[in-house]
């Protein structure tokens, strides 16, 4: 069985290319895997196609690649499923490193009726995150920091080491490509996974070293994309909520980025997002309440979200 | 699924709906028509908000002592609680709503919530950062 590893990057064409050295080192039968890079319209440091085929040269494994105008993380990584014949895709993102063997655990535990949530550690410190936990109204994550058990379901799977087979990807439905750029496309990547029936399954024992950014550059770039990630966050939670907390969220968003809120909802107004929530309620196999009362998902002040809001007298 | 697609579409033609929404969610829930239950649900939301305290010795986590409870803040920054516990702590939050905090220092924590922050303290170098900033204030 061929393991494809796939993985959009912007401006990270060095990195890109260390990332699939690093995959291939960790390897325990490296000549099983593929690799699959779309460049999300790199204004700098694209990927050097001479680099690009020394590497292919010197490994003798396939390295596929392609180049598409800026559109985000969610039509780079639908772009890198579809250059994917069939097998299994392990989905993770530039400045990764795995835990050795990885590969040989991807094609044990892997099966296409599971999405496989590897563990996602930090390059620079003891930092291990076991998947996520979706939390609300903020319609973000907290990480699970403490093992869940081997194949323990998880809300969400990480950026960095999502795994699954192409035909579950298309069941899905791919990303979201109504989402902009970064932000919540993940994780409404696996609730819906969730909610098509499909479970997420921690794998503690196989991790993806990532390089979290600074401090600087975490706030540099939100900064530079703020008010799209507050779309996308406000979208996730149009698709799937009900109205209480629909209102609850926007609240939230309100308060914490009073100056982002008011573009947002102006992207929100011109979006497809009515249409959509409607098309995913039609094929769907699960609510999000239910989902909500399977997986004992609560709101941040611990009210579970199955159950009708606290109303205060 | 055309309610929510009205509301939102009506606080966004809302002039001044976003700062409404933050700071005066009642007269906001009026134009829009809500239900008793969804006009509670949106003014009773504030904990929400503020669901990350400033105090780093006050673990997160300690919000979910209320799991069961009902307890908010009002958007003047009113603090109403209806315990049905003992909890009496309150907290200082990131927003500006004024809570004080009972623990001020690390010899304020009982064993458990001082290995707890010891943890988060050299797993999360920015927990540590705030850990130290507010010991040495």
């Amino acid at each position: 069985m061929e393991i494809f590893i796939a993985f959009p990057c912007r401006n990270a064409g060095k990195k890109a290319l260390e990332t699939v050295s690093a995959f291939i080192a960790a390897a325990a039968r490296p000549e099983r895997l593929r690799f699959t890079i779309v460049d999300d319209g790199s204004d700098v440091d694209a990927i050097n196609d001479a680099a690009l085929m020394s590497l292919r040269m010197s490994f003798g494994i396939p390295i596929a690649f392609k180049r598409i105008d800026w559109g985000g993380v969610n039509k780079a990584r639908n772009a890198a499923v579809s250059l994917v014949q069939d097998d299994q895709i392990l989905m993770t993102d530039c400045h990764c490193r795995p835990s050795p063997g990885f590969d040989i655990a991807i094609e044990t535990y892997a099966k296409d009726n599971i999405v496989l949530a590897l563990t996602t550690g930090d390059k620079t410190s003891s930092f291990l995150g076991y998947g996520c936990n979706l939390v609300v109204p903020f319609m973000g994550t907290h990480w699970i920091r403490t093992n869940p058990g081997h194949l323990a379901k998880v809300d969400v799977a990480s950026s960095a080491g999502t795994v699954f087979t192409k035909a579950l990807h298309d069941q899905i439905g791919g990303y979201d490509e109504g989402m902009l750029t970064y932000g919540a496309i993940e994780p409404e990547f696996s609730i819906r996974s969730w909610m098509c029936g499909i479970p997420i399954c921690s794998m503690p024992d196989v991790a993806i070293f990532h390089k979290f950014k600074g401090s600087d550059a975490i706030n540099e770039f939100f900064e530079e994309n703020r008010t799209r990630m507050v779309h996308n966050a406000i979208r996730f939670g149009l698709l799937y909520l009900h109205e209480e907390r629909v209102l609850q969220m926007l609240r939230y968003y309100a308060s914490k980025f009073p100056e982002n809120i008011e573009e947002a909802m102006e992207m929100i107004e011109r979006s497809d997002v009515w249409q959509r929530r409607s098309d995913l309620c039609a094929q769907q196999a699960m609510t999000f309440d239910r989902l909500c009362y399977e997986r004992r998902i609560f709101d941040h002040t611990g009210v579970p979200l199955w159950e009708p809001v606290v109303q205060v007298s | 699924m055309d309610r929510i697609k009205s509301i939102v579409q009506k606080i966004s033609k809302t002039e001044d709906g976003a700062r409404l929404l933050r700071e005066n969610p009642k007269p906001l829930a009026k134009n829009l028509d809500l239900s008793n239950g969804e006009t509670m649900a949106l003014v009773s939301s504030d904990l929400q908000i503020v669901h990350s305290p400033k105090n780093p010795l006050v673990p997160v986590q300690t919000i979910t002592f209320i799991t069961g409870t009902t307890i908010t803040a009002g958007g003047a920054g009113a603090f109403l609680t209806r315990p049905t516990g003992n909890n009496t702590q309150t907290f200082t939050f990131d927003t500006g709503l004024t809570f004080v905090a009972t623990p001020q220092r690390l010899e304020d924590l009982d064993h458990k919530d001082l290995l707890e922050v010891t943890k988060r303290a050299v797993e999360d170098r920015h927990f540590a950062s705030r850990l130290k900033d507010f010991l040495d204030r």
